[in-house]
């Protein structure tokens, strides 16, 4: 440490001009910049139409935003334990997340899955795995999100709640039931031919379950939009929010053309969005949001319920603003962007442990990130009032400018005929790639200084070691659940299980409007993930196994 | 050697985080390396053949779903039947510091953590892409 460096210091200034995501920013906003914005026509009162300020009057004075960690731990037992561990520490709601093999359907003594099992969420193959996971946690009081993409997940679960002996109006429940491009496109789907194939067939199925669980469990929100993934990639606000509305009204369109009412469909679509560093480009990003969605709504799709206009989500903090060098100052970016995101007004909140570069989270991080949601809803003052922001010439000014934004890029996709068409163009990847390596060139070159990566810096080997979860956990216990459930396959009754994945099967031919029955009836009848996802895909024309190695082992 | 190094990039198993590797891949290309990127959801017998087929100096894999010691592992033994123990294996993505005494110890390279400026990656596989090809060779 140098005089020079010392007097540096002292006289250092702000140096970036430009928002987390690049819009550039003036040092003084007045009310020049916001003069033009007409508070009740463009901006209204929280609770009222075209909801800038939030969904609901009192906001959090109403309900606090649900407190959910994403939680997935190597075997459906430890899972269980982690959940009851947050649950008692006073998470109020669960957001489980299923492994590697289970997320693309396969099960865990798949020959693909040699390494993956367990390892970054929770293996579920039947609906006994959903059992163990769930055990003690009563189903009528808890608000669960299921980032499980197995066909088991869902049904599971309302056949426990339903052992528990819980009406199915009280049910709340939220789960990605969209087809795969549309509801989480491009990430880990890497514009394969065959899921846009697979999202146009399952289409059908799409509306039908909406419609289903529309009529029997009214608080199960199965069209959950994942704009998480798309922000992750590193692109900014404007294309997260762009891109996945682009998504969600070309599902919307397709559903509608069907002759569904607009608001039968629309009150049950969710988002889930990231939430950066950037405390005030977060906070205009929800603003603008809620309102490009609600006037699309109302003036596109003609939608009329209240329901349907105010747009609903859930938040994960940001993977990518979480760096590995120091690594438990994390503590403080996700704490900064949980703060953007209840200052934004979200439904739901996931806030990342500062473990999330390395590996799943520890205990103890997975209560730090707890304990950061509790401090922002009963310490900051943050939940007191409505759209605390509201009236800020800088964020009023910056939500007009990111709504503006939003709306171009939504009308580029348009014409280039709708999302699926702007990915198949390589339009959605090129823009992508673009933004990544600007943001990599910004942190090598020290136009974006993040702390611990390229300024404030230390050797390496003086950065202290992280405790790692996984390198805790005994993995004899996995490959007893591995065990387990080649044991369950030769144990159970392969006559019951035959005729569950044959009228599976024919049910998804002929696009059996009450699917969801029969996929009950598979996990009743012990049926696999893998099995389940399997006779779905050989339904639809695709073949038995996505990794074809395995045949349907029931001819 | 005056020609360009030619590097190829994948992912093995199930894991499709493909960001960083496409990072990497944009950047070894601005370097003026031959990159070959095959996506995701390989095999590490495909990745093997690959790398043999198109005489690359260095492979390079990325993983962020916990899965890298088995993975890579399968990868080494595959390099090694298709006789390229000569050609650099460097590995990036989610993994713990503690595992990178062992990812060495089985015979990768070099182990770029993610976090890594991408500046040493790159300069890392310049300066090594053909030491061990050449080696060989005299």
């Amino acid at each position: 440490m140098t005089t020079q460096q010392i007097k540096s210091r002292y006289f250092q200034r702000a140096l970036r001009k430009e928002t987390w995501s690049g819009i550039p920013v003036r040092a003084v906003y007045t009310p020049e910049e916001t003069k033009d914005i007409d508070y009740a026509h463009s901006i209204g009162n929280p609770g009222e139409y075209p909801y800038k300020r939030g969904i609901y009057g009192d906001m959090y004075r109403g309900r606090l935003w649900s407190q959910r960690q994403i939680t997935g731990c190597p075997t459906p037992r430890l899972t269980n334990e982690r959940l009851r561990y947050l649950l008692s520490h006073g998470e109020s709601a669960i957001n489980i997340i299923g492994d590697q093999p289970t997320q693309i359907g396969i099960d865990s003594d798949h020959p693909w899955a040699v390494g993956s099992v367990g390892r970054v969420g929770v293996p579920v193959n039947t609906m006994d795995d959903m059992r163990q996971i769930l055990d003690g946690i009563p189903l009528g009081q808890v608000s669960t999100m299921l980032t499980l993409v197995t066909p088991i997940a869902v049904p599971s679960y309302l056949l426990l709640a339903e052992e528990q002996g819980v009406a199915p109006n009280d049910l709340r429940m939220t789960s990605p039931m969209v087809p795969p491009v549309l509801g989480a496109p491009v990430c880990m789907y890497g514009g394969r031919e065959w899921w846009f194939d697979m999202a146009k067939r399952q289409m059908k199925e799409f509306i039908d379950k909406l419609e289903y669980f529309t009529k029997k469990y009214p608080k199960v929100y199965v069209a959950n939009f994942n704009a998480y993934n798309i922000r992750e990639t590193g692109v900014g606000a404007v294309e997260e929010v762009a891109w996945i509305f682009a998504n969600a009204f070309e599902a919307l369109k397709l559903i509608t053309e069907r002759g569904v009412d607009i608001d039968v469909v629309a009150p049950k679509v969710s988002f889930t969005f990231s939430v950066m560093i950037d405390i005030f480009e977060e906070v205009a990003k929800f603003r603008a949001a809620r309102v490009v969605w609600a006037r699309t709504l109302k003036e596109k799709f003609g939608a009329k319920d209240p329901r349907s206009l105010a747009l609903k989500y859930h938040v994960n903090t940001g993977g990518i603003i979480m760096e590995r060098q120091q690594a438990t100052i994390n503590v403080i970016r996700a704490a900064y962007a949980a703060l953007a995101a209840v200052l934004g007004g979200t439904q739901s909140l996931q806030v990342a442990s500062y473990d999330e570069p390395i590996a799943i989270p520890t205990e103890e991080a997975a209560t730090l990130a707890v304990r950061t949601q509790q401090i922002l809803a009963h310490e900051t003052g943050a939940a007191s009032v409505a759209d605390p922001l509201g009236g800020s010439y800088y964020v009023e000014s910056l939500t007009q400018q990111l709504e503006e934004k939003i709306q171009q890029i939504l009308n580029t996709i348009e014409e280039k005929g709708g999302m699926t068409a702007a990915i198949r163009s390589g339009y959605i990847d090129r823009e992508m790639e673009t933004a990544w390596f600007r943001y990599q060139k910004e942190v090598e070159t020290k136009q974006r200084i993040v702390v611990g990566v390229n300024e404030y810096t230390i050797p390496e080997e003086e950065d202290a070691d992280v405790a790692v979860y996984l390198s805790k956990v005994d993995f004899a216990l996995v490959q007893q659940h591995i065990e387990d459930l080649k044991q369950f396959k030769q144990r159970r009754d392969k006559t019951k299980v035959r005729k569950a994945l044959e009228d599976l099967l024919r049910a998804t031919e002929n696009e059996d409007p009450d699917i969801c029955e029969y996929e009950k009836e598979c996990c009743k009848a012990g049926c696999t993930t893998g099995e389940m996802a399997g006779v779905k895909r050989m339904g639809v024309g695709l073949p038995y196994d996505p990794l074809g190695v395995l045949q349907y082992p029931f001819d | 050697m005056a020609d360009s190094i030619r590097v190829l990039l994948g992912k093995i198993g199930l894991d499709g985080h493909d960001r960083g590797i496409r990072m990497v891949a944009a950047w070894l290309r601005d370097a003026g390396m031959e990159v070959i990127y095959l996506g995701t959801h390989h095999t590490a017998e495909r990745l093997a053949r690959a790398a043999s087929e198109e005489d690359v100096d260095v492979i390079g894999l990325s993983f962020q779903g916990a899965d890298h010691i088995p993975l890579c592992q399968q990868m080494l033994e595959q390099m090694k039947a298709m006789g390229l123990q000569d050609r650099l294996l460097v590995v990036g993505g989610n993994i713990p510091r503690a595992d990178i005494p062992e990812l060495k110890r089985m015979g990768v390279d070099a182990v770029f953590p993610s976090g890594t400026p991408m500046s040493k990656s790159v300069s890392y596989i310049m300066e090594n892409a053909r030491r061990k090809r050449n080696k060989g060779a005299k």
